[in-house]
């Protein structure tokens, strides 16, 4: 499956991500994503932002191979593995 | 119109944002089931802010000095963690510990020494923060309630290895309890500003540095080898920290004319910033000597005085005259200087 994801916010204010397709990444990280990558799974994240008063959390996008687009704040589970794909994006393209 | 009830549906969501921030828990829990009728999350975040609401600190009260706590998170985002080190124990051998541990020590005596705010909320908040959050987690925030810092990976190294982004953190923890400001837009790009400007004080006055010896930049320690930057963000010249391959050009303005519209990073709060900043950095110029003497008085009294969570640039601006004022009188050079940075960065105001 393919999704795009950009992540931004965070301490360093930086606007960072792209495309990824879950069978070109390794077995253990296409599961994950595929798991985060559920219409379920990202609105339920996009449900708990951070409390009010925080600052410095990340903000994503992602949408998804329908064109349905989420945005999330905050921390938990399905962002880690949001972060972990935005890494690879970043991985890719340092080469 | 739906069968809401009619005083939810009258209140703005500009004051259900300011009562959420800042109200008790109970005004907080009205607030919250009020803007439910848009967005039923809203109760999720009540639940998550800190208990007893945000008050706007006491000044110049007694400082019993620092109460730190360091806790590591294991590399899992469970927060805060196992507690390493306490107030007054020894230093742990462990270098994102004890860093924290020490810039959390660094800032609180900014705050106590030089403005005579005991801790973040004035009364002697325990300053309790959690290092190794996640797994490569290139970023530091404040949660509302500690500090957390990841150990870096693509981009950054371990994020406590900058005293001016310790100092950054915890001066949102400052912004919240003196009255918040809403973290979006102009407001948002306001409360990055103030995190900006005294973190690079604590580091400043940390160094024994005056304005005109100082970098002037934050997280210039951080940045991976590999990324073609300087720092984070630079409030002497905004817009010139990195040029980089991957994360492109800091895209920071340091004029109103180049104020970005984005949806993104809230509205650019850590793009915006760069006006505020630069500004700050202006004002401490013309005054020379530290910067966290007058020009730091200024705007600590001006975060303390403002009570308008909803802040604009022109709002601050505004208030930072008149704290100049307050300070060092009507026809000051401190006053007329303060006055003289705002239109020199395009933030046109009363
Ligand atoms: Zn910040």
């Amino acid at each position: 499956m393919k999704a795009t994801i950009y992540r931004s916010g965070g301490i360093g204010g930086l606007r960072i991500g792209g495309t990824v397709e879950t069978d070109q990444l390794n077995a253990d990280l296409a599961a994950r994503a595929a798991a985060a990558l559920q219409p379920g799974t990202l609105g339920a994240a996009a449900a708990a932002p951070p409390a009010p008063g925080s600052a410095d959390q990340y903000d994503y996008e992602v949408t998804l191979g329908s064109g349905d687009t989420y945005n999330l704040e905050g921390s938990g589970g399905t962002v880690a593995v949001l972060d972990e794909l935005v890494n690879e994006i970043i991985s890719r393209r340092r080469g | 119109m739906s069968d809401c009830c009619h005083i939810h549906c009258i209140v703005p969501p500009h004051m259900l944002e300011s009562i959420e921030l800042r109200g008790n828990e109970e005004q907080r829990k009205f607030a919250a089931a009020a803007a439910a009728v848009a967005a039923e999350y809203r109760a999720e975040r009540v639940a998550q802010a800190p208990a007893g609401g945000f008050t706007i600190a006491a000044v110049n009260a007694a400082c019993d000095g620092p109460k730190r706590e360091v806790y590591t998170a294991k590399n899992s985002d469970q927060l805060p963690g196992d507690l390493v080190r306490s107030e007054g124990d020894p230093p742990s051998g462990e270098l994102a510990v004890d860093q924290a541990y020490d810039g959390a020590g660094d800032t609180y005596s900014l705050y106590s020494e030089q403005y005579g705010r005991d801790s973040l909320d004035g009364s002697g908040l325990k300053l309790v923060s959690s290092v190794h959050v996640s797994q490569g987690l290139d970023n530091a925030f404040w949660n509302g309630a500690q500090m957390a810092y990841g150990d870096g990976g693509m981009i950054f190294k371990p994020l406590t290895g900058s005293l001016a982004v310790i100092g950054h953190e915890l001066s949102h923890g400052v912004v919240q309890y003196c009255g918040g400001l809403v973290y979006r837009d102009q407001s948002g790009a306001l409360n990055e500003s103030f995190a900006d400007v005294f973190g690079a004080l604590v580091d400043q006055r940390k160094a024994g540095q005056t304005a005109a010896e100082a970098s002037w930049l934050i997280g210039a320690e951080i940045l991976l080898d590999d990324v073609s930057g300087d720092a984070l963000r630079s409030l002497k010249a905004p817009g010139t920290a990195y040029n980089d391959d991957v994360l492109g050009k800091d895209p920071q303005p340091f004029h109103m004319a180049d104020y970005a519209n984005t949806t993104s990073d809230r509205g650019g709060v850590h793009v915006n910033s760069g006006v505020p900043n630069h500004a700050f950095y202006l004002l401490a110029q013309y005054l020379g000597g530290y910067a966290w003497e007058k020009a730091g008085q200024i705007w600590y009294d001006s975060m303390q005085a403002l009570n308008n969570p909803h802040a604009t640039f022109a709002d601050w601006a505004a208030q930072t005259v008149a704290s100049a004022r307050d300070l060092y009188g009507v026809g000051s050079m401190e006053a007329i200087f303060t006055r003289r940075v705002w239109r020199l960065v395009g933030v046109d105001f009363n």
